[in-house]
């Protein structure tokens, strides 16, 4: 729905109800960017400025551009509070340590008061009021060799704003993770990479980070303070706050922990098309017939569990945000995995399964952001002979035929005989010579829709040779 | 974090309960609250929800997060909460039934 509607359907509303109603938005700075984030606001001020039943609260971090906007409104539309002001805050920081560290005491039978009275203050004063600096210490404690001399390093970082927090951070990760520096960076790499898009258990984690999924249960066990688990979607592994994953990236991380999210991404990128081209095949669910659409194969969810494992799930969704993370990156690995990918039949396979998770739509913008970004990007001497362009893309051919493009040489192919492999030839025996079939002409005007739903590669069908004439052009 | 910010609380809610009845002044209907990391935002916004949902006043509200792509879009902020508005103000939702046949075609 527009806003401007929103704001229609309150003025015309007849009356309103006896008390006022709130919408609450929570941590409205980790919504969207400083460029959509000012207009909603502004929509959102003008709707409870029109409508006097109609509060909202909204909290946030005081960035830059949510502060200009609340500048640029009149005083008299909203309230401000900084809660770092919070009088009663130290007071309630320390309600919360007692209650916490008391739970701590219990678990190692320290005789109370503990801490002492004067660790205490010291730890409260190093809070700079931040809660999660308690939380974090706290739930630390739990895997600790020795929670008192914790307490005291800890009460000892002083500074202004995160810094303590961070110097928490920094000595949780000193003390759990003692080996393996290389192989950590690749595992929270890709936890902080893939956490934008889905956030992902353990073993799926540990086959795109190329480590054992032993060592990353361990650590996700071991770091109980900074990680946690999603027990909402998939069971996937996240960071237990906002703060965690900045610290991770910032100049405050030690140098061994510190992740690069360019170098992360385009690691994980070629992870995916790796996995990709290992795991997707003809057929891959095993459908019996071709000419099934979707919603005609019963157990579908349960041959998608079955058949494309999570890790694949994920490569095929999100490969290219990863690939194309750095903008123009010059990268031999990233190109000699995708040459991989574009030069055997997987592009075929890769819509097939697009379509068999209702995804192919995701499909279209994915392989525009790597079209735009091998134009862009430097390509390798030992490619750069073998680039034919950037033609890549899923279209309908044309209207009222019921075949559809899949273009996706980007690469010379190997031979010139590559060009009849049976791929490209007239051969309808030929299982991989398959075509993707709509349901009717009807909805090739809404090319979305059965994209979404009818895709398939039929044996019974052969590649027209239209994707050949494509490239030959080029 | 039960207990913590007993009085920002009770400020917030009275200020909820402080309804101006005129229609043409501007009416401060927007509360900000801000703060570092880690500093309770969070936990306040569900301390608050908690009381006006017991008082049924809370119509709508969205825990958004960096790290979650349903509640980092901007897109989806406005419809969740005029949905959940519609369920709990019944005549804005039977307004909207009516704009919306005869908008559609």
């Amino acid at each position: 729905m527009k806003g401007s509607l929103f704001l229609e359907l309150l003025d015309n509303l007849p009356y309103g109800p006896s008390n006022s109603l709130v919408f609450v938005i929570d941590a409205f700075d980790e919504c969207g960017n400083n460029r959509s984030r000012p207009a909603l606001l502004r929509l959102l001020n003008s709707a409870a400025a029109s409508a006097s039943w109609l509060k909202i609260i909204i909290t946030s971090r005081p960035e830059g551009d949510i502060q200009r906007v609340f500048d640029e409104l009149s005083q008299s539309s909203y309230l401000r509070y900084d809660l770092a002001k919070d009088q009663e805050a130290s007071h309630d920081l320390r309600t919360f340590a007692q209650s916490e560290f008391g739970l701590v005491a219990q678990d190692w039978y320290f005789s109370p008061p503990w801490p002492e009275e004067s660790l205490l203050d010291k730890l409260i004063s190093r809070a700079n009021g931040l809660f999660i600096f308690i939380k974090t210490l706290a739930l630390a404690l739990e895997h600790c060799a020795d929670p008192t001399e914790f307490l005291k390093t800890t009460s000892e970082e002083a500074g202004a704003g995160l810094k303590p927090l961070y110097r928490l951070y920094s000595n949780v990760l000193k003390s759990r993770i003692v080996h393996s520096n290389s192989e950590f960076q690749r595992v929270i790499g890709v936890l902080l990479t893939v956490a934008p898009h889905r956030a992902l258990c353990e073993e799926t984690i540990a086959e795109l980070a190329g480590v054992g999924p032993n060592l990353v249960k361990k650590w996700v066990k071991d770091l109980n303070s900074l990680l946690s688990r999603d027990e909402g979607t998939n069971r996937g592994i996240r960071v237990r706050h906002l703060s965690i994953s900045e610290f991770l990236v910032s100049d405050d991380c030690p140098y061994i922990y510190q992740i690069n999210l360019q170098d992360a991404n385009v690691e994980l990128g070629i992870a995916c098309l790796k996995t990709m081209v290992s795991q997707l095949r003809f057929n891959i669910c095993g459908i019996e017939d071709s000419r099934l659409a979707n919603a005609d194969i019963e157990d579908l969810p349960f041959r998608i569990r079955e058949n494309i494992s999570d890790s694949l799930q994920y490569s095929t969704l999100y490969w290219s945000n990863h690939l194309c993370f750095t903008p123009d990156g010059n990268n031999r690995r990233v190109w000699e995995s995708l040459k991989e990918f574009f030069e055997g039949l997987c592009p075929l396979f890769w819509v097939e399964v697009l379509s068999l998770m209702g995804m192919v739509p995701k499909g279209v913008p994915c392989i525009r952001k790597v079209s735009s970004w091998a134009k862009v990007s430097p390509t390798p001497a030992c490619i750069q002979s073998d680039l034919i362009g950037c033609r890549m893309g899923i279209r309908p051919f044309m209207k009222g035929f019921r075949t559809f493009v899949v273009s996706w040489l980007l690469f010379k192919p190997p031979s010139l005989s590559a060009l009849h492999t049976p791929i490209f030839q007239r051969d309808p025996s030929c299982p991989h010579t398959r075509l993707y079939q709509t349901p009717s002409g009807r909805d090739l005007l809404n090319p979305s829709r059965w994209w979404e739903g009818n895709c398939r590669l039929g044996p019974h069908r052969h590649w027209s040779g239209l994707g050949i004439l494509r490239v030959s052009r080029a | 974090m039960e207990g913590t910010r007993k009085f920002r609380l009770k400020e917030v809610i009275n200020w909820v309960a402080n309804t101006s009845e005129e229609k043409d002044l501007l009416h401060d209907n927007t509360y900000w609250i801000y703060g570092l990391p880690g500093i309770g935002k969070t936990s306040l916004a569900h301390s608050i929800c908690a009381i006006l949902h017991d008082q049924r006043q809370l119509a709508g509200a969205f825990f958004c997060r960096r790290d979650d792509p349903n509640l980092s879009e901007p897109r989806s902020v406005l419809p969740t909460l005029i949905y959940k508005l519609a369920e709990n103000f019944p005549p804005f939702e039977k307004l909207w039934q009516i704009i919306f046949a005869t908008t559609q075609i």
